[in-house]
């Protein structure tokens, strides 16, 4: 039997096992891109929407952490929750607690740049709109957030993308840990690794599905909200 | 004290003066009307008026106190803009989205709502997407969200462009109305000289970012023969026209379409007007001039300063205006 057909067997078979790896990688993954779109939805309309001093360096600085490496992300979070680190007594190392704080950090600038932009593609008489009815920047957001919902969600799956396709940070502070943090990525590492072919091809296609997936939502929403 | 006052306005975009200067006072319960070719600054100057725009220099003042931030004022006004903006949901969601801001509670923003809709002619449409509204509707809905929001200020942009005869009626009936049964103060920004007349509007033309009163150059009232709808009887001539309509009590005519000569000119031109040279002013730059006949009503030709040297007119002397009838634009 070739690898192909060992992993459809696998995948149409509901293994145990790559269950277990399936729902660790959502829930850490989608626990973090949750996260990131409540801090990073309101960060980035504000940010387009309020001015302050240095406005310009701080979107400067967004938009390239939206390319932060996930090892670096990664060696940040272990020197900080590691035995050594300052948080490390808080004992958080290799839990699915710390793979969630690493993507969180991979999440968030990407769903606050894209939120920014798609705000900053709303029409400026809306703005101007909701100016002259006496709203906020705070309130103004939330009435942008609403009108441009289609460019937030992509913002929120584009984060979620992000995350549930990384390995760095999953592998250096989760620590692969079967049954507890090991992710779909990890494992496709480690099968790899160990020649198991089969099973990384399988959880491989379930990426790739889980992504096609998470593409036709946007396009529907997309359709939907014209 | 008047209600709102410009003193020394300029207003602008980045480090573009577009409004240069301003000064006006504006009454209590008065209907104000600019006017002005297009880039002339009257949506600029509205939107300083209406504080979404802060002034360059100078200073807005509202009820006698000066206007240093914009968010204790914004209660007391609101704005239509040219385009208005219809946010995602229904009308009826549109409209109540200024009340919901400004914290009006449930039952009395659907009633607001509801009425401001019933009073623009919009109420069966109350369901309807609005992003799915005509230009028209979407003038009207725009109309409502801001009434309903009981203004002391109601500040239009262009608020009869593009709509059909009869909405242009209704839109300008709620304009002349308004101030008397409301006390709100409108400010209006438009091409519409009819819906200025019709609401007794303070007229002020903005040429070049300068406000200056508009004496309203070439306007005349009469009524149109009964016979056909290409004859205007004005109270001093007879004006050939084209596009009456039976109702029209008030046509215009661009000084620029008005060409000035010594004697009677021999052309397809159906009007020709003598009068005597009564005013000879510069008009926007020194290269334009603004000649005024005395025709039995006054009639205005621009015309430049070389042609004006060739003529070798002087004030006092006859001349003939001569202007062709689809010059002539009812009001």
């Amino acid at each position: 039997m070739g690898p192909l057909s060992r992993a459809a067997e696998l995948l149409f078979s509901a293994d145990p096992e790559l269950i277990e790896v399936v729902a660790a990688s959502l829930k850490v993954s989608l626990t973090s891109t949750f996260l990131a779109t409540l801090a990073g939805v309101p960060l980035g309309a504000l940010l387009f929407l309020k001015s302050f001093p240095g406005k310009n360096l701080v979107r400067l600085t967004v938009r390239t952490l939206t390319a932060l490496p996930t090892v670096v992300v990664g060696l940040l979070i272990y020197g900080m929750i590691g035995r050594q680190g300052p948080l490390g007594q808080w004992g958080m190392l290799f839990t699915p607690a710390a793979i969630v704080m690493g993507q969180f950090i991979l999440a968030l600038p990407i769903v606050v740049y894209l939120t920014h932009s798609a705000v900053a593609a709303a029409d400026p008489r809306m703005f101007a709109t909701c100016k002259s009815f006496g709203a906020g920047p705070w309130r103004s957001s939330v009435i942008a957030i609403g009108e441009m919902r289609t460019g937030v969600a992509a913002a929120i799956i584009a984060a979620f993308g992000r995350v549930i396709a990384e390995v760095g940070v999953a592998m250096m502070v989760g620590g692969n840990i079967k049954g507890y943090t090991r992710t779909m990525t990890t494992a496709i590492a480690l099968e790899t690794g160990k020649g198991e072919l089969e099973f990384a091809l399988a959880l491989g296609v379930i990426l790739l599905a889980v992504a096609f997936t998470v593409n036709l939502a946007l396009q529907l929403l997309s359709r939907g909200a014209k | 004290m008047s209600f709102i006052r410009l003193e020394g306005v300029s207003a602008g975009f980045d480090s573009t003066v577009v409004v240069n200067g301003v000064d006006l006072a504006i009454e209590r319960g008065t209907v104000c009307g600019f006017t002005g070719d297009n880039g002339s600054g009257k949506t600029t100057l509205l939107h300083t008026i209406a504080l979404l725009l802060r002034p360059m220099q100078g200073r807005l003042l509202i009820d006698g106190e000066p206007v240093e931030d914009a968010e204790p004022f914004r209660s007391k006004i609101a704005v239509v803009l040219q385009h208005p903006y219809m946010f995602r949901g229904s009308v009826l969601d549109n409209v109540e989205l200024g009340l919901k801001v400004r914290g009006v509670g449930a039952l009395q923003r659907r009633q607001k709502a509801q009425a401001a809709l019933e009073l623009v002619g919009m109420a069966e449409l109350s369901t309807r997407p609005a992003k799915a509204l005509s230009g028209g509707e979407t003038k009207r809905v725009g109309l409502a969200m801001a009434l309903c929001l009981e203004p002391e200020i109601l500040i239009l942009d262009e608020p009869t462009e593009n709509l059909d005869h009869p909405t242009r009626e209704l839109v300008a009936r709620i304009i002349a109305e308004l101030p008397a049964t409301s006390g709100v103060t409108i400010i209006t920004a438009t091409h519409d000289k009819a819906l200025l007349k019709k609401a007794r509007a303070d007229i002020w033309r903005l040429e070049n970012g300068r406000v200056e009163r508009d004496v309203g150059l070439n306007i005349f009232t009469g009524d149109v023969s009964a016979e056909d709808l290409t004859t205007f009887r004005g109270e001093k001539f007879t004006i050939s026209a084209t596009g009456l309509m039976a109702d029209t009590h008030m046509v215009e005519i661009d000084p620029v379409d008005v060409i000035l000569s010594r004697e009677p000119v021999a052309s397809s031109a159906r009007n020709k007007l003598e009068g005597r040279v009564i005013g000879v002013e510069e008009c926007g730059d020194s290269l334009s001039l603004r000649v005024t006949l005395d025709c039995g009503e006054p009639v205005a030709a621009l015309v430049t300063r070389r042609s004006w040297e060739e003529l070798g007119l002087e004030v006092g002397q006859t001349a003939v205006a001569t202007f062709k009838a689809t010059a002539v634009k009812p009001l």
